[in-house]
């Protein structure tokens, strides 16, 4: 990875045709922890703004986080964003390192690299106090004694900080700096994980952080409560539903239909057993025949009863609508009067109007007798 | 005074986008009970079908045994009405198929037809017994079973054959005519 701090380096790198990456730094990047910075006349004119970065380890929700506002030099960055290989900015690098030792202590990180022009290097330093960067400084060295003397304000400044030397800065000289307790060489472990970040041609907004995460994750929490409610009450409705297709399981058919299917098994139970009218017409059957027989010397010639609907019949004869018996007794008396018993017990044993249709006499092998046409119909209340 | 930042503008949105979300919450949790509710007394519906409509199947098995299927001409029907085993008989070769109707109970069909018989009496079929004893309880035996029909009943004496019979109209046979209802029916 090759230093360039110059618009003069950058040029000469690029004219070799070389693919190396480069890690820019010195006065092609300006980078500063303080926003107001950013806005001067001489700063605007020269240099084009990158996106804060975070320079801090302290947690979402806090509200004194650090930024290091990044802006690089202008006429360089067109050259930056059209180079072939991969480039990276030394603040990028210094900024996550430090981040990382900040961890253990208050460091302060020393990187940088050899100016091609007048000779020396420049360091490009970072302050971390608290876990975020709290600072940061360049200088211009060019000797040991030089080292010292433009760190000292520095090390007034923060004097319990450590210090951390990185590469591509040259092997420290020993100077009363780097006889500290808490000096130490990093070498190239700030340069071990490139951090290749996109090169903006054009000015960023340096206004701060919108703080989205913590946003989100309050508005998901309002989600969560939504979500929770529907999905507790939309299980509960899944488990009755999944309940009621369990139930319906070889019933699909049926049910599709329900009353139909019920109303038909409801209705063949009663056919199945309801008493029919031809039990009853042969019970009234039975009666009449039997009491036909005990009247005493009758000969029954017919006992007719009849269905409602009147199916067979040839006729209707009025006072007959329900039964019809002919039978024939030997005379004793007028027919009249040897009906009218006849009747009347016929009448009681049916509970229905009986009425002499016809009566005519007849002779059978020399008896004189009677032959009766008797007819019943129900009673009018009972029709 | 709180300083009206970025990060609390954001805030305060994330907070109203929640506020929507948890005052809407009420809303979705009571729409769903209501489907749920809904859901329930559906099942409740259905567990009370399900209950008369079990209590009602040994009806079907009944029914399976009590009418027979459909018959194909009229030797099958008079070989199903099966007088002979109640001691009647009839002049077979005057029997003949009168009509055919669709019984229902109360306006319902329930899946019968009723098939007629009759001889060269009309509508009507004259069966005759051994004695008058024998056609009465033959005729008894017929009124017993669900799947006749009989409408009037005359008994009368044959003086020419010196034999009762009964002149019977309206002599139908009751059969399944309402096959795939049946099958659909499970069986006990």
């Amino acid at each position: 990875m090759k230093y360039i701090s110059s618009i003069q380096q950058l040029k000469e790198q690029i004219a070799l045709g070389s693919k190396e990456p480069l890690l820019i730094g010195g006065e092609l990047v300006f980078a500063t922890t303080d926003r107001a910075d950013t806005k001067i006349d001489s700063i605007v004119e020269r240099y084009i703004s990158q996106p804060p970065r975070t320079a801090s380890r302290k947690n979402l929700f806090q509200s004194s986080k650090k930024y290091l506002y990044v802006a690089l030099d202008g006429e360089a960055i067109n050259m930056i964003s059209a180079y072939p290989g991969d480039v990276m900015l030394a603040a990028d690098q210094y900024l996550a390192f430090g981040l990382q030792q900040a961890a253990s202590g208050d460091v302060i990180v020393l990187g940088g690299g050899e100016r091609q022009e007048g000779g020396g290097f420049t360091v490009e330093g970072m302050v971390f106090t608290d876990q975020q960067l709290e600072g940061t400084f360049d200088r211009t060295v060019f000797n040991a004694y030089n080292l010292d003397l433009n760190l000292e304000d520095i090390v007034a400044q923060y004097p319990d900080h450590s210090f951390v030397w990185c590469s591509p800065l040259p092997e420290p000289p020993e100077t009363d700096l780097t006889k500290r307790r808490g000096f130490k060489v990093a070498g190239d472990a700030p340069l071990a994980n490139p951090i290749k970040r996109k090169i903006f041609v054009r000015s960023q907004n340096e206004g701060e952080s919108w703080g989205l995460i913590p946003a989100i994750a309050v508005a998901l929490c309002g989600f969560a409560v939504f979500a929770g409610a529907y999905a507790y009450q939309w299980q509960r409705f899944e488990a009755a539903k999944a309940e009621f297709q369990a139930a319906v399981k070889g019933y699909e058919a049926q049910y599709a239909d329900s009353a139909q299917t019920l109303d038909l098994l409801r209705h063949r139970k009663f056919v199945l057993t309801d008493e029919s009218t031809t039990s009853v017409q042969v019970r009234l059957l039975n009666l009449l025949i039997g009491h036909a027989a005990s009247i005493p010397s009758a000969r029954v010639d017919r006992v007719s009863v009849f269905d409602k609907d009147g199916i067979g019949r040839r006729q209707v004869i009025k006072g007959a609508e329900t039964f019809l018996i002919e039978l024939s007794v030997p005379q004793v008396t007028t027919a009249r009067e040897q009906a009218r018993s006849m009747l009347a017990s016929l009448s009681d044993a049916t509970g229905m109007v009986v009425q002499l249709i016809e009566h005519r006499p007849t002779t059978e092998k020399d008896e004189k007798r009677w032959a009766y046409k008797i007819g019943g119909r129900l009673n009018a209340g009972t029709q | 005074m709180l300083a009206l930042n970025n990060k609390l503008v954001s805030l305060l949105v994330g907070g109203m986008v929640a506020a929507a979300f948890v005052l809407h919450a009420p809303r979705a949790w009571h729409n769903l009970s209501v489907l749920h509710d809904r859901q329930v007394e559906s099942n409740e519906r259905f567990y009370d079908w399900r209950d008369a409509y079990e209590a009602h199947l040994p009806v079907n098995a009944e029914w399976m045994r009590t009418y027979s299927s459909a018959v194909k001409d009229l030797v099958e029907l008079y070989q199903k009405l099966n007088l002979e085993q109640h001691g009647l008989t009839a002049d077979i070769d005057k029997v003949m198929q009168t009509g055919v109707r669709k019984v229902d109970v109360q306006g319902f069909d329930v899946g019968l037809s009723s098939l007629c018989v009759g001889t060269g009496h009309g509508q009507s079929v004259r069966l005759v017994s051994t004695s008058f004893a024998e056609l009465r309880q033959g005729v008894e035996a017929l009124a017993e079973r669900k799947d006749i029909e009989m409408g009037s009943l005359e008994f009368a004496y044959d003086r020419s054959t010196s034999k009762p019979y009964v002149q019977v109209s309206g002599l139908c046979l009751r059969v399944r005519s309402d096959e795939s209802a049946s099958a659909d029916m499970p069986s006990i």
